[in-house]
Order: structure tokens, then C-alpha cells, then sequence
């Protein structure tokens, strides 16, 4: 009985910690500094960095050239790449020589050409019936009026995913090769995925200039991260073998790297590109709300101005842009490479559907000069059910304004205040003293120090109290997460066809970008900490479905066996064998919703939450980029502190119970 | 050829005038075809003003480009380039010396938009707050009680602008010692709704407010008195009571016109033209009025006003 004694040791500061925070609140005569964290000691750190920031943007010189000269030469040639595709796509292109009009104006694909062409793509990747699908998407974007916007977001998403794609592979081969850049470059994906995007689109914005550069560059620093996580992962797992036919066919490095390894790793991959799509998508309609246009900019414009059908509108028209880009990316994923080459016929028969698209961008092309309805979709045509969607929340606000209020005061009276107060009042040195405690229970000296060097850096930077304020809605929306999601879970995993209901729901769900969340919580309860908290639940409940069920179904046959053999009712086998064995995975779980509670967290300071993710937001309109970048780090501190912990909790409990370690998931 | 030879001499005559034509025009017209980047914030006092100048440019001759900016963020755009032209309020002091002072943007004069801001609200919440518009009357509990909110409570809440105004309220709160929470609105817009809803239902609300706006000309109310300002107020902490910075009223004054200073060199037609423009506050309230009501374009409340006064903005072109 080794283990209970061990533990018994290391909670044994724990309930100190815990004793000394208790005398500490309680006490009448506490000293101002311990209550708040005084403002004379704050390490102007936030200041320092706005100085040098700007030090760099206006005048740094290196000898040859400006720092500002070399970072708008770098802009430049990105910004050619991005003009390019979206002048397919979206804007056309003019040429204007030193004249004031253009002697030359092509227009950009039409609505036709893009739609038949995704939809050849769609079929190409997985079949009519996807093809069919997006063809109807795509009719949606041309007959609400949102074409325009869609193709901006999408020439986004595609230069964005590209540059990803390039930078991560790069990347994950690189950390492949180098188990020391691995360790090194592992924790640095962990800060660039945890700090919120806000704060990288500050310095983005002072070093590359206002424009859909700025969205653009933060977008792939947001999402590249999977990609080379994925990457590394892959190489590793080619098997052995096909590594050792590549050195003995006398490949060289590279010639092993580009045309054994990375073939070898394809699915895996490809499933990494997926998410890299996923991910740019969710980040460019997020920054699009600085700079470039496109649908999240209609989105959040709209939203401010209070027109909430055409919000609703465009936040229908990102959700269906998700689905479409995620089914297609992942039907590439899936489906099998044809090695059978045809030699015998002639190129434009050999591949007959790149022959159709062919045909079709010249043929729409062509009949666009003759006939104006190919070129661009008539605006008699479009429809707008904005006046609708206004009046339903006109309604709501004035015949259910006092139940809708009413219900919001409520959880904020009894629910949101008492938990902020709590968090806020706590004294800062207590809070350290518990985590470092909890740290080493958990996992020892070394979690003890991460934690203790990472919360006494949010205590340093003066921002103590709005990260107080971020913890508090991200534990209240992880909690109120599990205790929704925890049973629904439960009941999937048991019930057959009640499993089938909710994968549907939450695989559609969880493919939405965080944004679109906003919508329907703005449109019932305005703004403010409490539809930023259910804008969180219902984000986060869906890992804590997922795990939850997968942790119960996943239980070893025998056990399961065993407990119906020896007489259990359904309540004691749920209860006393299947909860208590699936909780490591539940664990896990946590983890995965306290990731999506922050991802959240980040996005809801526009409905005005007023943590350290507002202020980050805060320093991108007032253009402090010191600011954004030590608030953003402020919350990936966070993050990763309660990510060690619960991952530490799971090991722990797995090996009580006597369960293997979990195999790493893929990224 | 006893035709061909006057008309050789037409032909040289009409040469002759449209190359003078030509050279007065030189001055008159722009260098290039490079489009001005003028930035839109998302607030039609500001947006309409700058859209008016966009639009008069374009009858200039001009390419001209609308770039997305919050308001404080357009002022590092102007020196930088990245903006070309930005509107400063004078309740922001510093941003507008900031630019001028670093020689890359020069200031272009005022756009005749006189401006007062401030701690704004409806008369009837001096019956919750007895001692108003003098700023101690916010000392009494019984009136933060009052402003207070669920969500606030006990502290008053206080209806603030989007975070990009430097509104400097939080630094007013904390210098004056007051137990007031900013929430601060997403948008004016939203700003706006909130305190039109309070009004709706009479309930006593405090926030910020700005002269020229259509709900502050249709609602009787009043703005804070606070101790006069003076520049040192915002520089230096041992003037005014408190200690603080910011512990002063916020200066009154016009929107200046700001203009890059390389820019401005590279297309002085356009420099006289801002220089030039001259728009009066009522215009900038009956056009904020007709985007925020009407539902109006920006583009189409500027032609609108360009239209109803060729005589003023042709003016600004010759």
C-alpha cells in the first residue's frame, strides 16, 4: 500500500496551503498587499515592450535598411500572393499603368465557375452527394448577397492554409529529425496556440500596416502549429521499414525525406491540413474584423450596429462555408490514391474532370462578356430575411424582455457574482501557495515550479485581478460544462440511438468557428459576462460529451462481464464500475473543455467580458502592442497551468487504477 | 489647300490651348494614381466627415480607399502611411500632438465640427442624484445604488464607449475615488441602445456622451461638471486635487484634420483640398442621424449632402 501513503505526503502541504488561505480571508487585520496585489510592484514589463515595439516599427535601423523597410519588403511580397488569390477569386484585376483609369480590367472568376468548380472537387473528393450539397452552399452565398464576402474569406482561408501547410511541414520535419528542436519547439506551439489572436494582431499590425495583410499573418501564426505537430507525429510513426528501404535504395536526405517519408505519412497529414483548415478559417473571421473584409466582418459589423438579421444571415453563411470546407478537405483525406496510370489516351481524357473544369471557367468566362447573369448574380435575384430575424428579436425583446432578464439576473445574482467575488478576493499570495501545493501533489517538483514561476509572472505584470476575472468565467464554464455534458455523455454511451442523435449534433457543432457562438447569445441576452459564459458552455459541453462517452464505451468487455455476472443493478454498474473506471478519460476530457472554455474566453471580449482577454482586445484598438502580447501570455499561463495539472490528475488516478498510460492522442 | 491651311492653323491653335489647359490643370489634378487610404472607424460622426472628404477627392480625380481603423489606432497609421488622412478630436490631446510632433504627420487645420464630450445624462437622473451636474454628487451611495446594474451592483455602472476612444472614464473613476464600474459597449451603436433603453424606461443612467449626436439633440440632458481642464492636467500628476492624472473636465474644441506628411508633400491638391474642407456640425448630425436611423450608406449620406451643397464642396476643388 504504497501509493495512499504517498499521497497522504503530498497532501499534506496541500491542506496547508489550503488552512493558510482560509486564516488569510478570514482575517480582519489583513495587510493591504497581500489583499491586492499593490500597484507600486508591478514590473512595467507591458511598457517596456510597447516602447520597444514601436522603437522597432518607426525607427530601428539595420545598417542597410530599416527594421520597417525589411518588414514591409516581407509584407509586400505575401500581400502579391494574397492579392493574387483573391483577385480570382473575389476583386478581379486592374491594371492601371500611370494612367488614372485601367487599360486593362479582368473580372474575377464568376459565381458559376467557383461553384461548378467546388462542386468537381466535392465530387472528385467524395462523391455526388457531396457535390450536390456544395452546389446548394454555394447558391446560398450568390442568393443572400454574400458572394462578394465569401470569396474574400475563402481567398483567405486559401492563401492562410497554404502558407501553413508550407511553414508546418517545414517545421515538423525539422522537429522529426532533431529530437532537442522537438523539445524546444514543443512548448513554443503551446504559447502560439494558447495566447489569444488579439495579441499577435497587434504587433502584426505595427509591423505590417493596416490591411488584410495583418489578419492574414496572425491567422497562420494561429493555425501552423498543428500542421507541424501533425508532421512530426506522422514521420515518427512510418513504420521502421519503409525508413530503412529508403537508406537502402541509396536516398539522399532530401530525396528520402520528399519521396519516401512524407508519401509514407499521407493520410496523416492530410488529417493535419483538415485541421490547419479548421483552424485559419476560425482566425480569419475573427481578424477579419480588423482590416480585410469579409463575412466575420459583416458578421461583428453587423452585430454592433444592431442589425441582427443580417448577422444572422452572414453567421449562416461562415457555418456553411465551415461545413463545406471541412467535408471536402476531410473526403481528400479518406479517400484511397489511384497508382494505375493510363498512358494510352490523351491528356484532356485522362483526366476528364480537370478537362470539365477547364472547360468550364473558359466557356463562363467567355459568355460573362456576352451575357451579365454568368458574370455576376443578379441582385433583382437575391433575397435578404434580415427583416425577419429583426423582428423575432424585436418580439423577444418586448414581450419575453422580463423573463429573458429575469433569467439572466439570476444565474448573475447567484451564480456568475459569488463565484467572480470569490476569485477576485482572494488573496494573491494564497492562490500561488495552493497551485505550487496542488502542483507538487500532482506531479511533483517540477509542476510545483512551473506553476509557481507562471502565476507569480501574471502577479508581477499588474494584470492579477483580470486574470482572476478569466479564471473565474473559464473554471464556472468548464464546470458547468461537465455537469451538462458529463450525463449526456453518460446516456450515449449507454442508449444506442440517443448516440446517434448527439454524434450528428456535436461532429456539425464542433465544426463551427468560435464566432458563430456569439450570435444567438447576443441576440438574447445583449451583451456582457453572462452571455460570454454561455457562449462558453455551449462551446465546451462538446468534448465533455464526447470523452465522457468514449471513456464509458471504451471500458474492457470483461470488466463489464464480470459486474453484470456478479448481480449488479444498472445503477451499481454505472455507479461503481463504469463512472469510477472511465474517469481517467473523463479526465482527459476536462481537458480538452478547459481548452475550448479558454478558445472561447478569447473570442467572447467582444461581447465585453473583462478579463485579461479584454484587455488584449483593448490594446489592439489602442495600439499598444507591449500590452497585447504580455495580457495574451498572461492567459497562456493560465492555460498551461491548468492543462499540467488536469493531465498530471489523469496519470494519477489512471495509474491508482491500475490502467495503462494513454496512448498520446494525435495532436 | 486653300482649306487645308486654315484648318493645319486650327489644328496648331487647339494644340497650343489644350497643352495651357493642361498646364494649368497640372496643379490641379493629382500625381498618381496611387489610391488615398482614408480610415473608417465604425462611428458615423467620424465616418461621415471623412467620407465627405473620400468622396470629394473622387470628383478631384483621386483613387481613394476606405481602410477599417479604430480611432486611436489611426493615428500611428498616419505616421506610419499606412492611412494617409485621420480626424483628431480634441478630447484626445495627446494623440493629435503625438503625430505632429514626430514631423510625419502635419495638422491641416479644423474641419468647423465643434465638439463637447464628456459624463453625459437625461435631466430626470438629478432626482436619483441630487447635487448634479457637479461631480461630487457621485459620492453619494444612494446615487451609485441607483446607477447600479446585477451585474455593476454595488457599484454604479457607468455606460462606456468602445475601448479604442481614450475616453480616459476609468482613469476619472480611480483619480476621483469613485465606486463606478465602466462597461464598456462594443460599439457606439451599442453604446447608444444602451442608454436609449434606459431612458425608455426612465431609469436613472450615466455615460458617455458627445455633442454633435442625434440622441443627445432629442434628449434633454446634461454632461458632468468636473474642475476646468488644463493641459497639465493630462501631464502631470501633481496638478488638480487628487494627485492623479486625468483629475480635470475634458477640454471642448473641434475635430482636426490630420494628413501624413509624405503624402501630403507627394499630392499637394489633395493637401489643399483637406485644407480647404469645411463641414459644420449640424451637417455631421443630420448625416450620423440618417446612417444610424435611416439605415443609410455612408456613400450615399455624403452624396446626399454633397448634392444638397455643390456651392460649398466645389469650393474646396478649384
Amino acid at each position: 500500500m504504497q501509493v495512499p501513503q504517498r499521497r497522504l505526503v503530498h497532501l499534506a502541504p496541500l491542506a496547508l496551503a489550503l488552512g493558510v488561505t482560509v486564516w488569510l480571508k478570514s482575517w480582519e487585520g489583513i495587510p493591504r498587499w497581500i489583499k491586492y496585489y499593490p500597484r507600486d510592484w508591478k514590473v512595467p514589463a507591458d511598457k517596456q515592450l510597447d516602447g520597444l515595439f514601436n522603437f522597432l516599427a518607426e525607427e530601428a535601423d539595420l545598417g542597410l535598411f530599416t527594421f520597417k523597410e525589411l518588414t514591409r519588403g516581407f509584407a509586400w511580397v505575401i500581400e502579391r500572393l494574397l492579392l493574387f488569390v483573391q483577385g480570382v477569386f473575389a476583386t478581379g484585376f486592374e491594371f492601371y499603368g500611370d494612367a488614372m483609369t485601367p487599360w486593362l480590367v479582368i473580372p474575377p472568376l464568376s459565381w458559376i465557375a467557383v461553384t461548378g468548380l467546388f462542386a468537381i472537387l466535392a465530387y472528385w473528393a467524395s462523391g455526388r452527394a457531396l457535390a450536390i450539397l456544395i452546389t446548394v452552399f454555394f447558391g446560398y452565398f450568390a442568393v443572400f448577397d454574400l458572394w462578394d464576402n465569401a470569396m474574400l474569406t475563402l481567398a483567405s482561408v486559401f492563401v492562410a492554409v497554404l502558407l501553413g501547410m508550407a511553414i508546418g511541414v517545414a517545421m515538423g520535419a525539422l522537429g522529426y529529425r532533431s529530437r532537442l528542436v522537438n523539445a524546444i519547439l514543443t512548448p513554443i506551439y503551446d504559447i502560439m496556440q494558447t495566447t489569444p489572436i488579439w495579441s499577435y494582431l497587434v504587433p502584426v499590425l505595427v509591423f505590417f500596416g493596416f490591411g488584410p495583410l495583418a489578419g492574414l499573418l496572425a491567422t497562420v501564426v494561429f493555425a501552423m502549429p498543428p500542421m507541424a505537430r501533425v508532421t512530426t507525429l506522422a514521420l515518427q510513426r512510418v513504420p521502421a521499414n519503409t525508413s530503412d528501404f529508403g537508406d537502402m535504395a541509396g536516398c539522399t536526405r532530401r530525396q528520402k525525406m520528399w519521396l519516401v517519408m512524407l508519401p509514407s505519412a499521407r493520410r496523416s497529414l492530410l488529417i493535419g491540413i483538415n485541421q490547419v483548415i479548421m483552424l485559419s478559417l476560425a482566425a480569419v473571421i475573427v481578424a477579419s474584423i480588423i482590416g480585410a473584409g469579409g463575412l466575420g466582418a459583416d458578421v461583428y459589423r453587423a452585430l454592433t450596429a444592431l442589425r441582427i438579421g443580417d448577422a444572422v444571415e452572414a453567421g449562416f453563411a461562415i457555418t456553411l462555408l465551415a461545413i463545406a470546407l471541412d467535408r471536402i478537405s476531410q473526403g481528400i483525406a479518406m479517400r484511397r490514391p489511384v497508382h494505375q496510370v493510363d498512358i494510352a489516351r490523351n491528356p484532356l481524357r485522362r483526366h476528364p474532370l480537370i478537362t470539365l473544369a477547364l472547360a468550364l471557367v473558359v466557356a463562363s468566362a467567355a459568355l460573362g462578356h456576352f451575357v451579365p447573369v454568368v458574370k455576376s448574380f443578379p441582385d433583382t435575384l437575391t433575397i435578404s430575411t434580415g427583416d425577419v430575424w429583426n423582428d423575432v428579436v424585436k418580439w423577444l425583446n418586448v414581450n419575453h424582455h422580463e423573463t429573458i432578464g429575469g433569467f439572466r439576473d439570476f444565474f448573475i445574482i447567484h451564480l456568475l457574482k459569488p463565484v467572480k467575488l470569490f476569485f477576485i478576493r482572494l488573496p494573491w499570495p494564497a492562490v500561488i501557495l495552493v497551485s505550487v501545493t496542488l502542483g507538487y501533489a500532482l506531479g511533483g517538483w517540477r509542476l510545483a515550479l512551473l506553476a509557481g514561476i507562471l502565476l507569480t509572472g501574471i502577479a508581477l505584470s499588474g494584470y492579477w485581478k483580470q486574470a482572476m476575472i478569466s479564471l473565474y468565467l473559464a473554471t464556472l464554464g468548464v464546470l458547468v460544462s461537465m455537469l451538462i455534458g458529463a450525463p449526456i455523455g453518460v446516456a450515449a454511451a449507454l442508449n444506442r440511438s440517443v448516440d446517434r442523435v448527439v454524434t450528428v449534433i456535436i461532429d456539425t457543432l464542433q465544426t463551427l468557428p468560435t464566432f458563430v457562438y456569439l450570435l444567438p447569445v447576443v441576440m438574447l441576452f445583449a451583451t456582457g459576462e453572462f452571455p460570454a459564459f454561455v457562449a462558453i458552455v455551449m462551446y465546451a459541453v462538446l468534448p465533455a460529451i464526447r470523452y465522457t462517452k468514449h471513456g464509458i464505451a471504451n471500458i474492457p468487455r470483461p470488466i463489464i462481464e464480470a459486474t453484470d455476472l456478479s448481480g449488479a443493478t444498472r445503477m451499481q454498474k454505472l455507479f461503481q464500475v463504469q463512472i469510477p473506471l472511465a474517469l481517467p478519460d473523463i479526465l482527459l476530457g476536462v481537458n480538452q473543455v478547459l481548452m475550448m472554455a479558454f478558445g472561447m474566453l478569447v473570442i467572447t471580449a467582444l461581447v465585453g467580458t473583462r478579463g485579461l482577454e479584454q484587455e488584449a482586445l483593448t490594446s489592439l484598438a489602442k495600439v499598444r502592442p507591449g500590452t497585447g502580447v504580455i495580457t495574451g501570455l498572461g492567459i497562456a499561463c493560465l492555460v498551461i497551468v491548468s492543462d499540467r495539472m488536469i493531465t498530471a490528475a489523469s496519470v494519477l488516478t489512471r495509474r491508482r487504477l491500475g490502467l495503462a498510460p494513454a496512448a498520446p492522442a494525435m495532436a | 489647300m486653300s482649306i487645308a491651311k486654315p484648318l493645319r492653323l486650327a489644328g496648331i491653335v487647339l494644340a497650343v490651348t489644350s497643352l495651357a489647359v493642361a498646364g494649368s490643370a497640372l496643379a490641379r489634378s493629382p500625381n498618381s494614381n496611387e489610391p488615398v487610404k482614408l480610415p473608417i472607424m465604425q462611428s458615423s460622426d467620424f465616418d461621415f466627415i471623412v467620407t465627405v472628404y473620400g468622396e470629394v477627392l473622387k470628383e478631384a480625380g483621386y483613387r481613394v480607399e476606405y481602410v477599417n481603423a479604430d480611432y486611436t489606432a489611426s493615428f500611428p497609421g498616419v505616421k506610419a502611411g499606412d492611412l494617409h488622412v485621420t480626424m483628431g478630436w480634441d478630447t484626445s490631446p495627446d494623440l493629435i500632438n503625438d503625430v505632429t510632433d514626430s514631423g510625419k504627420g502635419i495638422l491641416a487645420g479644423s474641419s468647423g465640427v465643434a465638439i463637447a464630450e464628456g459624463w453625459w445624462y437625461p435631466v430626470y437622473t438629478e432626482e436619483s442624484c441630487p447635487g448634479l451636474p457637479d461631480w461630487e454628487a457621485l459620492k453619494n451611495p444612494d446615487c451609485m445604488e441607483a446607477l447600479s446594474t446585477a451585474e455593476t451592483e454595488p457599484m454604479g455602472r457607468y455606460v462606456g464607449a468602445p475601448p479604442g476612444w481614450a475616453t480616459r472614464v476609468t482613469e476619472r473613476i480611480e483619480a476621483f475615488g469613485l465606486e463606478m464600474e465602466e462597461v464598456s459597449s462594443g460599439s457606439p451603436v451599442t453604446m447608444m441602445a444602451t442608454i436609449q433603453g434606459a431612458i425608455q424606461r426612465q431609469e436613472p443612467v450615466i455615460g458617455w456622451g458627445y455633442y454633435p449626436h442625434w440622441l443627445m439633440a432629442s434628449v434633454e440632458g446634461r454632461l458632468v461638471d468636473f474642475p476646468d481642464f488644463e493641459p497639465a492636467c493630462y501631464e502631470d500628476a501633481a496638478w488638480g486635487s487628487t494627485g492623479d492624472l486625468y483629475d480635470c473636465d475634458y477640454p471642448t474644441g473641434w475635430v482636426w484634420k490630420l494628413m501624413n506628411t509624405e503624402f501630403s508633400l507627394r499630392e499637394p491638391y489633395a493637401k489643399r483640398i483637406l485644407f480647404l474642407m469645411n463641414i459644420d456640425a449640424n451637417a455631421v448630425g443630420i448625416g450620423m442621424d440618417k446612417v444610424d436611423n435611416g439605415g443609410m450608406s455612408l456613400h450615399d449620406a455624403a452624396h446626399e449632402w454633397m448634392d444638397a451643397n455643390p456651392e460649398v464642396w466645389q469650393m474646396w476643388i478649384k
